[in-house]
């Protein structure tokens, strides 16, 4: 047999085809799946881009509310709008990548060949976009969520270590993700287009011809490696820089407090329940009852002084429920530990070193409001 | 383009050129759904691409390009996917059997070329479809030397399989 003798049974056998297609029912199928898959470019466009637009207006409009109904702007507020600024860089970013990218496929002629380097192309954009994602989306985000981890400091910091720890570890394993999709599929498939595309050529050119957009897996795995490592290094400095801003946020408000606006103080309190003997506070501390005699060795009698003259009244409850305001007025900034000069059952003062957290002073308060009702 | 005009347009080249999607569906997919499927595809690619043909080549030409580059994207799909894709899909028979005998021959000629990498399936289909080095070189974006080159290799191949196999 001869290559000819293929060629007839190919010519008169395809003119007698087994099967034809019913047209009108493709046709419909065709109209269905055209609309569907314009449906599905709209959605696609919508997921990656317009969740994140959406999620930073909202966050805007979050804190123009808030701003509203408390005129002045919070820690939190400060934390939603910087994720939201991030969410529209990184949308942006995706946005201009995009259509950057459809340009350049936009070049590619209609042949075999072209739409091979088109798919290329395609693959090695999408690999940039993944393998950069630590730059374009998770640094940006990342400062927000760290303030807003910050925010859990005054619950006290294991809170605000377990807020941090777990934004990065979500984040860092986005990011491991975002490598094996890379290394596991992506790659893979770059590489099967680009044997595919050096099949069109003779020999082995079509290296050297595509050698552009080729990199090798050694030179991918270096480049993932530099990238995680600096990756690390911006996640620590984040980190530190979020953790000291927060540490010295607060005393820096006590420091130059305005009296008048309660909300400036952190709503803590050394002591978990606190009654009066007159204008003796008797407190709990790690589950014992005792006269407390000083704060960072200022006799009680001095602070209650001050606080009757400054509140009033409202000194007691005060001096329970708001005591960082209490002492800043006093001119006594407190930090976020503070020493208690505690009467022992045999006469003796002693000092211990205490938190001031915002669950003692929720106890107390709700105790009041408890006693109240 | 209005869409009446692209709904012609695909009736029009959907009749004159249906054994190219049938032959090009075959040799890229062994049993009749996954033949389906491929045709659906073909068919969705040359609906969109209608908007796109500015006349600078023949629509037979197109067609073969439109087909060929998504036979070969369709080929990468990993199977589950494509099998996924085909249980929700609204499943329409398309393929209508015609009285003809199935010819063992140019089944076995389908065999070998399923067999082949995309390229080489693209073109000895081409080849066999009595499309000129011009025209394949044109729809696969490779010189005319190059065409026959390979052309040349993948004949002696397919030749001495034919004569092994006592075709």
């Amino acid at each position: 047999m001869i290559f000819e003798d293929l060629e007839i049974i190919w010519r008169d056998e395809n003119a007698h085809p087994t099967h034809t297609i019913d047209d009108e029912a493709l046709r419909q199928i065709v109209l269905e799946r055209a609309r569907n898959y314009r449906r599905d470019v709209f959605w696609k466009d919508a997921m990656d881009i317009g969740i994140h637009v959406g999620t930073a207006v909202l966050l805007v409009g979050v804190c123009l509310w808030t701003l509203n109904e408390i005129g002045k702007f919070t820690q939190n507020m400060i934390s939603m709008l910087v994720i939201a600024a991030a969410y529209l860089f990184a949308s942006a970013f995706r946005w201009i990548g995009g259509q950057r990218q459809k340009a350049r496929e936009a070049n590619f002629d209609d042949s075999l060949r072209g739409n091979l380097e088109k798919l290329v192309a395609n693959a090695d954009y999408h690999i940039r976009l993944q393998q950069n994602y630590l730059w374009w989306y998770l640094v940006p985000v990342l400062p927000g969520y760290l303030l807003l981890a910050a925010s859990f400091w005054s619950s006290g910091p294991e809170a605000f270590w377990f807020m941090t720890i777990s934004v990065i570890a979500l984040f860092s394993f986005v990011h491991w993700g975002n490598n094996q999709i890379v290394r596991t599929k992506l790659i893979p498939q770059k590489e099967e287009l680009e044997s595919q595309l050096a099949g069109l050529e003779n020999g082995g050119k079509s290296a050297e011809i595509r050698g552009s957009s080729k990199r090798t897996t050694t030179d991918e795995l270096s480049l993932r490696r530099r990238c995680f490592g600096l990756g690390l290094a911006l996640l620590i400095l984040g980190m530190a820089i979020a953790f000291l801003v927060k540490v010295f946020w607060p005393v820096q408000q006590l420091q130059e407090p305005d009296f008048e606006d309660i909300s400036a103080f952190a709503k803590v309190a050394p002591f978990s329940a606190i009654r009066w003997e007159n204008d003796q506070p008797i407190v709990r501390v790690e589950d014992r009852w005792s006269p407390l005699i000083s704060i960072d060795d200022i006799p009680i009698e001095e602070i209650m002084e001050h606080a009757r003259k400054e509140f009033g009244d409202q000194a007691q409850m005060r001096f329970g429920e708001d005591l960082p305001r209490v002492l800043s007025s006093f001119g006594h900034a407190p930090k976020w530990e503070v020493t208690l000069g505690l009467q022992a059952e045999d006469g003796q003062m002693k000092q211990l070193k205490v938190k001031m957290t915002e669950a003692n002073r929720t106890l107390i308060r709700d105790k009041r409001l408890e006693h109240q009702n | 383009m209005d869409e009446s005009k692209q709904d012609a347009q695909f009736r029009e080249w959907h009749r004159e050129h249906q054994g190219i999607i049938l032959r090009i569906a075959r040799a890229n997919a062994s049993n009749l759904a996954d033949q389906e499927d491929l045709i659906q595809e073909i068919s969705l690619q040359i609906w969109n691409s209608i908007p796109g043909f500015n006349g600078s080549c023949r629509a037979s030409t197109w067609v073969y390009r439109v087909a060929l580059n998504t036979a070969i994207s369709w080929g990468r799909k990993e199977q589950s996917q494509r099998r996924k894709k085909k249980e929700f899909a609204n499943h329409l028979h398309i393929l209508k059997e015609t009285s003809e005998p199935q010819n063992e021959k140019l089944e076995w000629i389908f065999e070998q070329i399923r067999k082949m990498d995309p390229i080489d399936r693209s073109l000895i289909l081409l080849h066999l479809d009595g499309q000129s080095y011009q025209e394949i070189a044109d729809i696969l974006g490779i010189s005319e030397k190059n065409v026959g080159v390979k052309l040349s290799r993948l004949r002696k191949a397919l030749t001495k399989k034919a004569n092994d196999d006592d075709l």
